[in-house]
C-alpha cells in the first residue's frame, strides 16, 4: 500500500492543494520528507493519513478514532479531503466532504470510499463531550452516550460508491476486514498497514512488571504507536519467552546496527527486565537509556519487526531528541530497511542533517 | 476545481551537486526574505554587515552573477515568489544602463560600485582598524592619527588610479566579447598585476588577446576614458574590482613603517572591516536602501 496524493480543500492551513507523493511519471515515491516552517500543516497530513486510512477497514468504529476534549480530531476540521491509496496497483480513494470536489485518476482502476457524515458525528460527539463532562478521557464518558454515537456512526451514509470495476476491489477490502484484530506476530501476512509514530510518542515508559507481560499487536489497518500499549520493554521480554528465535534475531540486529557503546545483554527473566551492557562493563535497565536512544529504538524495532512491502511508515518530527549523529544513523537504517522490504516512508523534519542526507526529489516543502 | 499542486523538488532548479548547501540554507530560510548573492566571500561579508537583519533576511550563495539572475528568475515562479531578491556586481555597465536595468527589475540590485568590496574602502574606518591593531603602538599611532588617515586615503587613490588601465582594458575586452562575431570564444578579463603597473605589459596582453593594432587600441582606450568622465574617486570604484584593491592595499599598508605587519589574509581583513561597519552602524548608501526596502516588504 502507498499514499499517492492528498487533495485538500479548507482543511487546517491547507486551502486548495494537492500534495503529490508521486514523481513526474505518476509513480509512487518510497521515501518522502515533509519540510516547512511551523504551522504549514505537516502534522495535519499525518493525522489525515492516519484517520482516513482507518476507513479502509469496513468495520470501522467510533472508538477507532482518538477523540478527547484537549485536541479536536482532524476529521472535524475538514471541509474536503481525498487520499488516494494505491493497493495492489488499484487506487482506493477515501473521501471526506462534498462529492463535487472528488478527483479522478484516469491511469488506474479507482474506487471511492466516501464518508460524508463522519465529520458531523465526530464534531457533535466532541461538543457533547465538552458540554457534558469534565473528564478528558473518552473511557470515562457514560456508556450509553458512547453507544448512541456508535450507533449513529454505524448508520453513516452508504460508504462505497461503486465504480465500473468495483468488484475487483472487494477482495482487498474483504481481506483487510477479515484480518482485523488477528494477532500480527503469529500471522505475519503481507496486509496493508499504516504505522504512525507521532511527534511526542516515541518513548519507552517505565513499566514494572510483576508477571510476564503479554505483548500482543493485533492487526489493524492503522496503528499509532503508543508508549503505554506498545511498551518496548514488554515486547522484548515477551519475545524472549514466546518467540526466542525472533528475539535473538532482533537483538543481534539492534546490537550490530543501533548501539555503538552498549548492547542489549539479556532479559532479566525473574524481574522481567531488559538489561543493557555498556562498553565500560556496567549493566543497567533499559529504562535508563536516554530519550534519544529510546526514540531511535522504538522506531527501528517496530519497523524491523512489522514493516513489509504493503506498509506505510509515518514518522512526525523524526529528529526529535536526536543528536545529528543519531539522526544520520536513524535515517540511514530506515533507508536500508526500506530498500530491503519496499515499504513507503513518510517523515517530517526540520533538521539540516536530515535534509542534507536526502535528495531534493525526496523533500516536499510546504512553506508558502 | 483546480487544486494547487505541491510536489517535491521545490528547489531543484539550484545546482544540487555543487551547491547543495545553498539549497539547505534556502530551506532553512523558511519564510524570511531571500537575497541571492554571488559568492561565498560576499555571503560572509553580507552576513556581517547586515547581522541585525538576519532574523528577517537570508543571504544565499549562488556561485556567480549569472546564477544569481537565473535563481532569481526561477524562484519568481514559486508560490512564495514575493520573498526572493538578488544582488550582483556592476560589471562594466554605464550609469544609464544600470539605471535602466534597476528600473526594469526592482528585485535585482546592481551595485553602484564594481563589487561589494569597493564599499569597504573607507579610509577612516581602515585607519581605525589598523591603528588599534597593536596596543603597544597605540599611543604612537594616536599622534599620527590624522597622518595615517591621509596616508591610507592616498594609498587607495593611488591604487585606483594606477589600476585604471586594467578597468578600461577589461571593459574593452567585454565590449569585444559582446559583439556577435566574437562571442566564440569569449576572452577572459586580464588579471591585475600586483607588482607594479606596467602599461606596456597590459597593452601587449590585449594585443595578444584581441589581435588589434596598437593605434586602434590606443584610440579605444582614449574613447573609453572620455566617455567615462572620471570626476570623482567614486567613478574609479565603478570600474575597478574592490577585491583587487583590497589585496593591493594590504600589501601597500605594510610599507608604512609605524604600522605593525598585517597577518590577515584578504578575507580576514575584509571581515574586520565589515565588523567595524556593523559596529559603527555605517550604512552603505544605495545598497542600504535596497536592504531596508526588502525588510519593509515583510509588513
Amino acid at each position: 500500500m502507498k499514499v499517492l496524493r492528498i487533495f485538500l480543500y479548507n482543511t487546517g492551513v491547507h486551502k486548495k492543494r494537492v500534495i503529490e507523493f508521486t514523481d513526474n511519471n505518476g509513480n509512487f515515491k518510497n521515501f518522502i520528507c515533509l519540510a516547512g516552517v511551523n504551522g504549514t500543516g505537516k502534522t495535519t497530513l499525518f493525522d489525515l493519513i492516519e484517520n482516513l486510512g482507518r476507513f479502509l477497514n469496513r468495520k470501522v468504529q467510533l472508538n477507532d478514532f482518538s477523540i478527547n476534549i484537549e485536541r479536536e480530531n482532524v476529521l472535524s476540521l475538514v471541509d474536503f479531503v481525498q487520499i488516494d491509496f494505491l493497493i495492489d496497483n488499484k487506487i482506493i480513494s477515501v473521501v471526506i466532504g462534498d462529492e463535487k470536489y472528488i478527483q479522478n485518476d484516469n491511469t488506474k482502476e479507482q474506487m471511492f470510499i466516501i464518508e460524508n457524515n463522519v465529520k458531523e458525528i465526530i464534531r457533535k460527539f466532541e461538543d457533547d463531550l465538552k458540554s457534558q463532562t469534565e473528564e478528558k478521557n473518552i473511557s470515562m464518558i457514560e456508556k450509553t452516550r458512547f453507544e448512541f454515537y456508535s450507533r449513529e456512526f454505524a448508520k453513516r451514509a452508504k460508504r462505497l460508491k461503486k465504480t465500473k470495476n468495483n468488484k475487483s476491489f472487494f477482495p482487498v477490502l474483504q481481506e483487510i476486514s477479515n484480518n482485523i484484530d488477528k494477532n500480527l506476530i503469529q500471522n505475519q501476512t503481507n496486509l496493508p498497514f499504516i504505522y504512525y509514530f507521532s511527534d511526542n510518542d516515541k518513548k519507552i515508559i517505565d513499566t514494572r512488571y510483576k508477571i510476564l507481560p503479554k505483548y500482543e499487536l493485533r492487526y489493524d489497518i492503522v496503528h499509532k504507536y503508543s508508549p503505554s500499549q506498545d511498551d518496548l520493554k514488554g515486547l522484548l521480554v515477551y519475545f524472549d519467552y514466546a518467540f526466542n528465535d525472533k528475539y535473538l534475531q532482533l537483538v543481534e540486529w539492534i546490537n550490530k546496527n543501533i548501539f555503538e557503546d552498549k548492547e542489549i545483554l539479556q532479559i532479566d527473566r525473574p524481574n522481567f527486565n531488559v538489561l543493557i551492557k555498556t562498553n565500560t562493563g556496567d549493566t543497567h535497565n533499559i529504562d535508563y537509556l536516554s530519550s534519544g536512544e529510546k526514540s531511535i529504538l522504538v522506531i527501528l524495532v517496530n519497523i524491523f519487526l512489522f514493516a513489509n512491502e504493503q506498509s506505510i511508515i509515518l514518522i512526525d518530527e523524526i529528529e526529535k531528541s536526536l543528536h545529528p549523529q543519531f539522526q544520520e544513523k536513524l535515517l540511514n537504517l530506515i533507508k536500508k530497511l526500506q530498500k530491503e522490504r519496499g515499504f513507503q516512508v513518510i517523515i517530517s523534519a526540520h533538521s539540516r542533517k536530515i535534509w542534507e542526507d536526502l535528495q531534493e526529489d525526496e523533500i516536499i516543502d510546504l512553506t508558502k | 476545481m483546480e487544486f494547487e499542486k505541491i510536489t517535491s523538488n521545490k528547489y531543484s532548479f539550484m545546482d544540487q551537486k555543487n551547491n547543495k548547501n545553498a539549497i539547505i540554507m534556502l530551506r532553512e530560510s523558511g519564510t524570511k526574505q531571500v537575497i541571492f548573492v554571488e559568492g561565498i566571500e560576499d555571503l560572509i561579508i553580507y552576513k556581517i554587515l547586515y547581522k541585525n537583519y538576519l532574523y528577517q533576511i537570508a543571504f544565499i550563495e549562488s556561485k556567480g552573477c549569472d546564477k544569481v539572475s537565473e535563481y532569481l528568475d526561477k524562484s519568481l515562479k514559486l508560490d512564495d515568489s514575493k520573498r526572493y531578491y538578488g544582488i550582483i556586481d556592476r560589471d562594466f555597465i554605464n550609469d544609464t544602463e544600470r539605471k535602466e536595468k534597476l528600473e526594469k527589475n526592482n528585485r535585482l540590485y546592481i551595485h553602484n560600485f564594481y563589487t561589494l568590496e569597493n564599499y569597504l574602502l573607507d579610509y577612516k574606518i581602515l585607519s581605525e582598524i589598523l591603528k588599534t591593531k597593536d596596543p603597544y603602538l597605540e599611543n604612537n599611532l594616536k599622534q599620527k592619527e590624522k597622518k595615517l588617515e591621509e596616508e591610507i586615503k592616498f594609498i587607495i587613490e593611488t591604487i585606483l588610479k594606477d589600476y585604471l588601465i586594467y578597468g578600461i582594458c577589461n571593459w574593452i575586452i567585454k565590449d569585444y566579447n559582446m559583439e556577435e562575431k566574437n562571442k566564440n570564444p569569449k576572452f577572459e578579463k586580464i588579471g591585475y598585476l600586483t607588482i607594479g603597473i606596467v602599461k606596456d605589459k597590459i597593452e601587449s596582453s590585449i594585443y595578444h588577446k584581441l589581435k588589434i593594432e596598437e593605434n586602434e587600441l590606443n584610440r579605444k582606450i582614449e574613447e573609453k576614458n572620455k566617455s567615462l568622465k572620471f570626476q570623482s574617486i567614486d567613478d574609479y570604484h565603478k570600474i575597478l574590482s574592490g577585491k583587487k584593491i583590497i589585496h593591493q592595499l594590504r600589501k601597500d599598508v605594510e610599507k608604512i613603517e609605524y604600522l605593525p605587519t598585517i597577518n590577515d589574509n584578504d578575507l580576514d581583513f575584509k571581515i574586520k572591516i565589515a565588523e567595524k561597519y556593523n559596529e559603527k552602524n555605517i550604512k552603505i548608501k544605495e545598497l542600504g536602501d535596497f536592504i531596508d526596502k526588502i525588510v519593509k516588504e515583510i509588513n
